[in-house]
Protein backbone atom coordinates (compact mmCIF):
# COMPACT_ATOMS: atom_id res chain seq x y z
CA UNK A 1 0.00 0.00 0.00
CA UNK A 2 2.62 2.84 -0.90
CA UNK A 3 1.44 5.62 -1.60
CA UNK A 4 1.19 5.93 -5.73
CA UNK A 5 -0.81 2.72 -6.09
CA UNK A 6 -3.37 4.39 -3.31
CA UNK A 7 -3.65 7.66 -5.40
CA UNK A 8 -4.00 5.84 -8.84
CA UNK A 9 -6.94 3.98 -6.70
CA UNK A 10 -8.93 7.60 -6.92
CA UNK A 11 -11.93 7.68 -9.61
CA UNK A 12 -11.61 3.73 -9.96
CA UNK A 13 -15.44 2.64 -10.77
CA UNK A 14 -17.29 -0.35 -8.69
CA UNK A 15 -18.93 -2.55 -11.08
CA UNK A 16 -22.61 -1.19 -11.54
CA UNK A 17 -25.19 -3.47 -9.60
CA UNK A 18 -28.45 -3.59 -11.23
CA UNK A 19 -30.37 -5.43 -8.79
CA UNK A 20 -34.08 -6.67 -10.39
CA UNK A 21 -37.43 -5.17 -10.73
CA UNK A 22 -38.53 -3.81 -7.67
CA UNK A 23 -41.99 -5.80 -7.22
CA UNK A 24 -44.86 -5.88 -4.31
CA UNK A 25 -43.80 -9.45 -4.06
CA UNK A 26 -39.94 -8.07 -2.99
CA UNK A 27 -41.19 -5.30 -0.84
CA UNK A 28 -43.30 -8.14 1.48
CA UNK A 29 -40.38 -10.62 1.64
CA UNK A 30 -38.10 -7.52 2.38
CA UNK A 31 -40.50 -6.29 4.59
CA UNK A 32 -40.51 -9.94 6.88
CA UNK A 33 -36.72 -10.11 5.87
CA UNK A 34 -35.48 -7.30 7.18
CA UNK A 35 -38.18 -6.44 9.30
CA UNK A 36 -39.39 -3.05 8.51
CA UNK A 37 -43.52 -3.69 8.36
CA UNK A 38 -44.38 -0.08 7.74
CA UNK A 39 -47.66 -0.76 5.67
CA UNK A 40 -46.86 2.15 3.27
CA UNK A 41 -44.72 -0.59 1.83
CA UNK A 42 -46.94 -3.69 1.59
CA UNK A 43 -50.18 -2.57 1.62
CA UNK A 44 -51.83 -0.32 -1.28
CA UNK A 45 -54.54 0.81 0.85
CA UNK A 46 -52.83 2.24 3.78
CA UNK A 47 -50.19 3.74 0.96
CA UNK A 48 -53.25 5.47 -0.65
CA UNK A 49 -54.26 6.67 2.95
CA UNK A 50 -50.84 8.32 3.33
CA UNK A 51 -51.43 10.03 0.50
CA UNK A 52 -49.14 8.02 -2.13
CA UNK A 53 -49.91 7.02 -5.39
CA UNK A 54 -48.85 3.14 -4.19
CA UNK A 55 -46.76 1.24 -2.52
CA UNK A 56 -42.82 2.25 -2.19
CA UNK A 57 -39.95 1.22 -1.58
CA UNK A 58 -37.94 0.84 1.75
CA UNK A 59 -35.16 3.34 1.34
CA UNK A 60 -33.74 0.32 3.19
CA UNK A 61 -33.57 -1.91 0.44
CA UNK A 62 -31.64 0.36 -1.93
CA UNK A 63 -29.46 0.81 0.86
CA UNK A 64 -29.39 -3.11 1.19
CA UNK A 65 -27.87 -3.16 -2.41
CA UNK A 66 -24.90 0.00 -1.67
CA UNK A 67 -24.04 -2.96 0.69
CA UNK A 68 -24.12 -5.54 -1.80
CA UNK A 69 -22.56 -3.19 -4.51
CA UNK A 70 -19.49 -2.14 -2.00
CA UNK A 71 -18.98 -5.98 -0.49
CA UNK A 72 -19.11 -7.62 -3.76
CA UNK A 73 -15.84 -5.40 -4.09
CA UNK A 74 -13.99 -5.66 -0.71
CA UNK A 75 -14.62 -8.33 2.06
CA UNK A 76 -17.39 -7.69 4.61
CA UNK A 77 -14.68 -7.24 7.34
CA UNK A 78 -12.81 -4.05 5.07
CA UNK A 79 -15.88 -2.47 5.76
CA UNK A 80 -15.38 0.47 7.56
CA UNK A 81 -18.80 2.58 7.47
CA UNK A 82 -21.97 2.80 5.21
CA UNK A 83 -24.45 6.22 4.77
CA UNK A 84 -27.31 6.66 2.75
CA UNK A 85 -29.08 9.72 1.99
CA UNK A 86 -32.67 9.07 1.00
CA UNK A 87 -33.97 12.03 -1.46
CA UNK A 88 -37.00 10.51 -3.32
CA UNK A 89 -39.10 7.83 -3.53
CA UNK A 90 -38.36 3.95 -4.93
CA UNK A 91 -41.99 3.24 -7.04
CA UNK A 92 -42.81 -0.35 -7.18
CA UNK A 93 -41.41 -1.63 -10.23
CA UNK A 94 -38.66 0.52 -10.58
CA UNK A 95 -35.35 -0.87 -11.81
CA UNK A 96 -32.80 0.92 -9.48
CA UNK A 97 -29.50 1.18 -10.71
CA UNK A 98 -26.44 1.01 -8.07
CA UNK A 99 -22.75 2.74 -8.82
CA UNK A 100 -19.81 3.75 -6.66
CA UNK A 101 -16.99 5.62 -7.24
CA UNK A 102 -13.34 5.63 -5.23
CA UNK A 103 -13.39 9.84 -4.45
CA UNK A 104 -10.19 9.84 -1.58
CA UNK A 105 -7.60 7.63 0.06
CA UNK A 106 -6.82 8.97 3.24
CA UNK A 107 -5.15 8.17 6.54
CA UNK A 108 -7.63 7.50 9.25
CA UNK A 109 -7.57 8.45 12.71
CA UNK A 110 -5.68 5.47 13.80
CA UNK A 111 -3.42 4.97 11.27
CA UNK A 112 -4.94 2.56 8.74
CA UNK A 113 -5.29 3.94 4.93
CA UNK A 114 -8.75 4.35 4.25
CA UNK A 115 -10.52 4.46 0.82
CA UNK A 116 -13.83 6.92 0.70
CA UNK A 117 -16.36 5.55 -2.08
CA UNK A 118 -19.09 8.12 -3.31
CA UNK A 119 -22.45 5.65 -4.04
CA UNK A 120 -25.45 6.16 -5.60
CA UNK A 121 -28.88 4.53 -6.44
CA UNK A 122 -30.74 5.90 -9.59
CA UNK A 123 -34.21 4.95 -11.08
CA UNK A 124 -34.25 4.10 -14.88
CA UNK A 125 -35.30 7.99 -15.23
CA UNK A 126 -32.26 8.90 -13.70
CA UNK A 127 -33.86 10.06 -10.50
CA UNK A 128 -31.55 10.14 -7.89
CA UNK A 129 -33.09 7.89 -5.16
CA UNK A 130 -30.05 7.47 -2.98
CA UNK A 131 -26.73 9.30 -2.62
CA UNK A 132 -24.57 6.85 0.12
CA UNK A 133 -20.47 6.59 0.95
CA UNK A 134 -18.62 3.82 1.88
CA UNK A 135 -14.99 4.09 3.58
CA UNK A 136 -13.24 0.88 3.39
CA UNK A 137 -9.63 0.01 4.13
CA UNK A 138 -7.77 0.78 1.11
CA UNK A 139 -5.20 -2.77 1.57
CA UNK A 140 -8.53 -4.57 0.71
CA UNK A 141 -9.08 -3.05 -2.48
CA UNK A 142 -8.79 -5.02 -6.13
CA UNK A 143 -5.44 -4.00 -7.73
CA UNK A 144 -6.54 -4.63 -10.83
CA UNK B 1 -55.51 7.57 7.83
CA UNK B 2 -54.02 4.16 7.36
CA UNK B 3 -55.53 1.06 9.09
CA UNK B 4 -52.49 0.64 10.93
CA UNK B 5 -54.17 -0.63 14.21
CA UNK B 6 -51.79 -2.94 15.65
CA UNK B 7 -48.92 -0.38 15.60
CA UNK B 8 -50.75 2.63 16.44
CA UNK B 9 -51.98 4.25 20.09
CA UNK B 10 -54.05 6.77 18.49
CA UNK B 11 -57.24 6.03 20.56
CA UNK B 12 -56.76 8.12 22.93
CA UNK B 13 -59.60 10.45 24.02
CA UNK B 14 -60.91 13.04 21.74
CA UNK B 15 -61.76 12.70 18.15
CA UNK B 16 -59.74 11.34 15.40
CA UNK B 17 -56.81 13.94 14.86
CA UNK B 18 -57.90 14.20 11.13
CA UNK B 19 -61.85 15.16 11.84
CA UNK B 20 -60.75 18.05 14.01
CA UNK B 21 -60.35 21.65 11.95
CA UNK B 22 -59.96 24.05 14.89
CA UNK B 23 -57.70 27.15 14.70
CA UNK B 24 -55.33 28.21 17.40
CA UNK B 25 -53.83 26.78 20.35
CA UNK B 26 -55.34 23.58 20.99
CA UNK B 27 -53.54 20.18 23.01
CA UNK B 28 -51.46 18.11 20.44
CA UNK B 29 -53.21 15.79 18.76
CA UNK B 30 -50.61 13.44 20.14
CA UNK B 31 -50.01 11.32 16.66
CA UNK B 32 -46.16 10.95 17.63
CA UNK B 33 -45.20 9.13 20.94
CA UNK B 34 -42.38 12.62 21.00
CA UNK B 35 -44.67 14.96 22.70
CA UNK B 36 -44.15 13.01 25.64
CA UNK B 37 -40.67 13.77 27.60
CA UNK B 38 -39.43 10.27 26.85
CA UNK B 39 -38.57 11.68 23.43
CA UNK B 40 -36.53 14.48 24.25
CA UNK B 41 -32.86 14.64 23.39
CA UNK B 42 -30.79 12.65 24.92
CA UNK B 43 -33.30 10.30 26.07
CA UNK B 44 -32.07 7.12 26.78
CA UNK B 45 -34.53 4.46 25.54
CA UNK B 46 -34.22 0.30 27.01
CA UNK B 47 -31.36 -1.59 25.73
CA UNK B 48 -32.43 -4.89 24.46
CA UNK B 49 -30.78 -8.13 22.88
CA UNK B 50 -31.71 -9.98 20.11
CA UNK B 51 -29.74 -13.13 18.76
CA UNK B 52 -29.20 -13.26 15.27
CA UNK B 53 -30.52 -16.02 13.91
CA UNK B 54 -29.04 -17.98 10.75
CA UNK B 55 -32.56 -18.59 9.05
CA UNK B 56 -33.14 -14.61 8.64
CA UNK B 57 -30.21 -14.02 7.43
CA UNK B 58 -30.29 -16.17 4.69
CA UNK B 59 -33.59 -14.78 4.13
CA UNK B 60 -32.35 -11.61 3.91
CA UNK B 61 -29.61 -12.25 1.65
CA UNK B 62 -31.66 -14.01 -0.91
CA UNK B 63 -33.67 -11.13 -1.25
CA UNK B 64 -31.38 -8.77 -2.01
CA UNK B 65 -30.36 -11.14 -4.44
CA UNK B 66 -27.28 -12.93 -2.42
CA UNK B 67 -27.95 -15.88 -3.12
CA UNK B 68 -24.69 -18.57 -3.34
CA UNK B 69 -22.58 -16.21 -1.53
CA UNK B 70 -21.03 -15.79 2.14
CA UNK B 71 -24.72 -14.34 3.58
CA UNK B 72 -26.70 -17.01 2.52
CA UNK B 73 -24.30 -20.33 1.94
CA UNK B 74 -22.46 -21.60 5.40
CA UNK B 75 -20.06 -23.18 2.48
CA UNK B 76 -19.39 -19.94 0.79
CA UNK B 77 -18.69 -18.50 4.56
CA UNK B 78 -16.65 -20.74 5.71
CA UNK B 79 -14.16 -20.24 2.37
CA UNK B 80 -14.28 -16.78 3.14
CA UNK B 81 -13.27 -17.16 6.66
CA UNK B 82 -16.14 -16.65 8.66
CA UNK B 83 -17.53 -19.28 11.30
CA UNK B 84 -21.28 -18.76 10.10
CA UNK B 85 -22.88 -16.88 8.08
CA UNK B 86 -21.96 -13.30 8.28
CA UNK B 87 -23.90 -10.01 8.72
CA UNK B 88 -24.73 -8.02 6.13
CA UNK B 89 -23.65 -4.16 5.76
CA UNK B 90 -27.94 -2.92 6.72
CA UNK B 91 -29.11 -5.97 8.35
CA UNK B 92 -29.18 -4.74 11.58
CA UNK B 93 -31.50 -1.34 11.03
CA UNK B 94 -33.68 -4.25 10.61
CA UNK B 95 -33.54 -5.72 14.01
CA UNK B 96 -33.71 -2.55 15.62
CA UNK B 97 -37.36 -1.75 14.00
CA UNK B 98 -38.65 -4.58 14.83
CA UNK B 99 -37.96 -4.51 18.24
CA UNK B 100 -39.41 -1.11 18.35
CA UNK B 101 -42.55 -2.08 16.55
CA UNK B 102 -43.52 -4.55 19.47
CA UNK B 103 -42.05 -2.44 22.47
CA UNK B 104 -44.42 0.07 24.53
CA UNK B 105 -44.24 3.42 25.05
CA UNK B 106 -41.21 5.53 24.44
CA UNK B 107 -39.36 2.43 23.24
CA UNK B 108 -42.09 1.99 20.94
CA UNK B 109 -42.93 2.81 17.47
CA UNK B 110 -44.16 6.40 16.24
CA UNK B 111 -48.04 6.23 16.57
CA UNK B 112 -49.14 6.14 12.98
CA UNK B 113 -45.93 4.34 10.86
CA UNK B 114 -47.52 5.60 7.92
CA UNK B 115 -46.24 9.27 8.79
CA UNK B 116 -42.80 8.14 8.90
CA UNK B 117 -40.27 8.60 6.31
CA UNK B 118 -36.64 7.74 6.98
CA UNK B 119 -34.35 10.00 5.44
CA UNK B 120 -30.96 9.28 6.33
CA UNK B 121 -29.33 6.07 7.66
CA UNK B 122 -25.57 5.05 8.66
CA UNK B 123 -23.33 2.56 10.10
CA UNK B 124 -20.20 2.69 11.55
CA UNK B 125 -18.43 -1.34 11.86
CA UNK B 126 -16.46 -2.29 14.21
CA UNK B 127 -16.12 -6.02 14.11
CA UNK B 128 -18.11 -8.40 12.17
CA UNK B 129 -21.41 -10.25 13.99
CA UNK B 130 -22.72 -13.63 12.66
CA UNK B 131 -25.61 -15.96 13.11
CA UNK B 132 -25.82 -17.07 16.83
CA UNK B 133 -24.21 -13.74 18.10
CA UNK B 134 -26.00 -11.81 20.78
CA UNK B 135 -26.48 -8.36 20.38
CA UNK B 136 -27.52 -5.80 22.94
CA UNK B 137 -28.99 -2.26 21.19
CA UNK B 138 -28.58 0.64 23.54
CA UNK B 139 -30.27 3.58 21.58
CA UNK B 140 -30.64 7.22 22.52
CA UNK B 141 -32.98 9.93 21.23
CA UNK B 142 -29.91 12.63 19.89
CA UNK B 143 -32.07 15.11 18.47
CA UNK B 144 -35.64 16.22 17.80
CA UNK B 145 -36.73 18.85 15.86
CA UNK B 146 -39.22 20.63 13.24
CA UNK B 147 -39.02 22.44 10.13
CA UNK B 148 -41.83 23.60 7.91
CA UNK B 149 -44.18 25.02 9.85
CA UNK B 150 -43.82 22.29 12.07
CA UNK B 151 -45.34 20.01 9.75
CA UNK B 152 -42.25 17.66 9.64
CA UNK B 153 -40.91 16.62 12.96
CA UNK B 154 -37.50 15.01 12.89
CA UNK B 155 -35.93 12.59 15.19
CA UNK B 156 -32.04 11.59 14.80
CA UNK B 157 -31.88 7.99 16.63
CA UNK B 158 -28.54 6.63 17.43
CA UNK B 159 -27.49 3.41 18.47
CA UNK B 160 -24.82 1.40 19.96
CA UNK B 161 -24.50 -2.13 19.15
CA UNK B 162 -22.42 -4.34 21.22
CA UNK B 163 -21.74 -8.02 22.83
CA UNK B 164 -23.21 -8.42 26.18
CA UNK B 165 -19.71 -8.25 27.61
CA UNK B 166 -19.87 -4.61 25.79
CA UNK B 167 -17.66 -4.93 22.61
CA UNK B 168 -18.80 -2.68 20.27
CA UNK B 169 -19.98 -4.22 17.28
CA UNK B 170 -21.51 -1.11 15.27
CA UNK B 171 -23.01 2.33 15.74
CA UNK B 172 -25.87 2.96 13.83
CA UNK B 173 -27.33 6.44 12.92
CA UNK B 174 -31.02 6.69 11.86
CA UNK B 175 -33.04 10.32 10.89
CA UNK B 176 -36.85 9.92 10.57
CA UNK B 177 -39.14 12.49 9.38
CA UNK B 178 -42.76 11.95 10.73
CA UNK B 179 -44.91 14.39 8.41
CA UNK B 180 -47.93 16.22 10.39
CA UNK B 181 -49.31 17.71 7.31
CA UNK B 182 -51.63 20.09 9.72
CA UNK B 183 -48.61 21.51 11.00
CA UNK B 184 -49.37 21.55 15.03
CA UNK B 185 -47.14 23.26 17.22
Amino acid sequence: MTAPTSTSLVGTELPDLHPDEVTRATLALFAGASGDHNPIHIDTDAARAAGFDDVLAHGMLSMAFLGRLVTSWVPLGAVRSLKARFSAMTPVHARPHCTGRVTAVEQGADGELLARIALAVRLADGTLTVRGEAVVAADSLPTT
Amino acid sequence: MADTAPLTNETGPGPSPQLTKETGPRPSPRLTRDTGPALSPGARLTPFTVTVERGRLRFFGSVIGLEDTEFTSLERAREAGHHDLPVPPTFLFGLELEHQAHAQGPDGPPVDPSRVLHTEQSFNYHETAHAGDELVFSPVITDVYRRRAGTMEFVVRDTAVTRPDGTAVADLHQVIMVRHPEGER
